[in-house]
């Protein structure tokens, strides 16, 4: 396998509507994701993106529907083999010993799995790839920024603005049936002693136009496994780039911006992040019927099958 | 060259778990390097007489007949804030319900079992740098970290990275030992034995004192520093 060093890459997320990464709830207003950031000797709460959110929803979500979807799995898989292709999967059973073989075969035939790490039923196999925290470009976040960004590039001098002038609010209301002006004409009984189920919800956001810093570090990783990261990343911003909660009424849309820092291999060859992303999308042809195998042999189906005539008929009579 | 060193690594984001071993990092990053971790994977079931142990450029000392690394246990800062983060994982059921064969579309239990939904408290300090005294070879110590991006518990998701490690020379050897109002204090966890009487700031405990730190077949009595 042709091996890159090490690879980081940078990445500026501009916001485009409002961002509703949550941490839980106060009261019943739905606070975001808060940390605290070192400001001037003062501790700050200030907005983040958690690593495992960006893990998630920008590689391994996408990357995995991809494969399920090119290997031709879709309404094919066992629960084990969906697991471990869109979640990293579990540790169900113990083992004295290790399947080097297995885990060879599964770095060969899947780069995105030897990027992200994950766990066969018996045995964890670690990843190669660092995903940074997505920390909102502010005053308070600017020496943390500053220490991170590629050599040679600096933030502007004048002053940023503080995280607090990036929050905001949002207020939606939750319908009821009952409340409607047609509601006698569309239900067949109203009941108005029953108690309403219109419901104000509120919370805070993180207003569009905001950017966040964030990015990606991967050790020891060939040209495939780069291409892996960044068709994932293409991937997730073609079906919208939506991260945190409440995607669904249009929040969490991101732009993002990448820049590739060290994207050199052994022989001091500068790597184009397009060709890396043809071989893995070419690997991923080539391997297809290896990949479904792989899955078959190391999450075989287990346990009572269920007698899918029967389960068809329910169906039907459904 | 051997010589005394203060290692300070400089941290951009806040540090989840316990920090880490200076050896075990150095370990790490060698065995990952020389591709011991490719030929065998270390468990906990592993003998450790079947493997070799990487040669990291620290020197070692002999203490109750065990060889142990010039290395000082972490020195932190008092943290600047902290607090209790919780890491989640749950299976997407909505989305993988069509991806599925038919025959898997049935109920899943997720309180419990290989598909529990995980919503783990992990403590997280934010504090700016760590530090550890060390007996070795500068340049073959910074040809190592200069791979080590980061430190502790879940760099995958970005805590604990490291922006920069800067290196002191020290005058006196104070990875096993100092000297504080005349009194030797321990630096490092090391065998419980006779060369604990003349030492304080320590506990007993049970537990390793050479890497992997993890491993049972390294526990034994010890002296931790505290």
């Amino acid at each position: 396998m042709e091996l890159v060093k090490n690879c980081k890459i940078h990445c500026l997320s501009e916001a485009l509507s409002p961002i509703t990464h949550m941490m839980g709830t106060s009261g019943n207003e739905a606070v975001i994701n808060r940390e605290s950031v070192v400001y001037k000797n003062e501790i700050r709460q200030v907005p983040v993106l958690s690593g495992n959110a960006i893990r998630h929803k920008m590689i391994r979500d996408p990357g995995g529907l991809y494969l399920i979807k090119e290997c031709g799995l879709v309404g094919k898989l066992n629960i084990d083999q969906a697991n471990y292709l869109l979640n990293g999967g579990s540790l169900t059973e113990s083992s004295t010993t290790e399947n080097l073989g297995r885990i060879a075969e599964m770095q060969t035939l899947l780069p995105l799995t030897r990027l992200l790490g994950g766990s066969l039923r018996n045995q964890v196999v670690g990843g190669s790839l660092f995903v940074l925290r997505g920390i909102l470009v502010c005053e308070e976040n600017r020496s943390q920024i500053q220490k991170q960004i590629p050599d040679g590039y600096e933030l502007p001098d004048q002053v940023l603005r503080s995280s607090e002038d990036f929050i905001d609010q949002y207020q939606y209301t939750r319908g009821d049936a009952q409340k409607r002006n047609d509601a006698e004409l569309i239900l067949e009984e109203k009941n108005d002693d029953m108690k309403s189920n219109l419901m104000i919800y509120n919370g805070q956001s993180v207003i569009p136009g905001s950017i966040f810093y964030h990015g990606f570090i991967m050790q020891n990783i060939s040209p495939v496994e780069i291409g892996a990261l960044l068709h994932s990343l293409h991937q997730w911003e073609a079906n919208g780039g939506f991260i945190g909660g409440q995607s669904r009424i249009g929040h969490g849309k991101l732009k993002l911006s990448v820049f590739f820092e060290d994207g050199e291999d052994f022989m001091g060859n500068e790597l184009d992040p397009a060709e890396c992303v043809k071989m893995y999308v070419d690997h991923v042809h080539a391997n297809a019927e290896k990949i479904v195998r792989w899955l078959n042999d190391t999450f075989p189906n287990k346990g009572k099958k269920t007698d899918t005539k029967k389960l068809a008929e329910g169906a039907l009579e459904l | 060259m051997i010589k005394n060193w203060k290692v300070t690594a400089w941290l951009s984001s806040p540090l989840a778990g316990e920090p880490p071993q200076f050896d075990a990092i150095l370990g790490w990053e060698l065995s990952r390097r020389l591709g011991y971790k490719h030929c065998r994977k270390l468990t906990r079931d592993t003998r450790l007489s079947d493997i070799e142990n990487p040669p990291i450029p620290l020197s070692k000392r002999t203490i109750s007949g065990v060889d142990v690394y010039c290395c000082s246990a972490p020195i932190l800062p008092e943290p600047k804030a902290e607090w209790v983060e919780r890491i989640s994982k749950r299976i997407d059921t909505d989305e993988i319900a069509l991806l599925l064969a038919p025959e898997f579309r049935k109920s899943l239990l997720v309180a419990s079992g290989p598909y529990k939904m995980r919503y783990v408290p992990e403590r997280i300090r934010l504090i700016d740098c760590m530090c550890w005294f060390v007996r070795g070879d500068r340049k073959e110590i910074n040809k190592l970290l200069k791979s080590v991006h980061a430190l502790g518990k879940h760099r995958d998701i970005g805590y604990g990275q490291v922006s920069e490690w800067t290196f002191d020379e020290m005058d006196e050897d104070y990875s096993i030992s100092a000297l504080r109002q005349g009194k030797p204090v321990l630096m490092k966890i090391i065998p419980f034995g006779s060369e604990c009487q003349n030492i304080t700031g320590y506990k007993h405990s049970f537990g390793a004192c050479v890497m992997p730190y993890w491993h049972p077949e390294n526990y034994m009595e010890i002296a931790s520093p505290c």
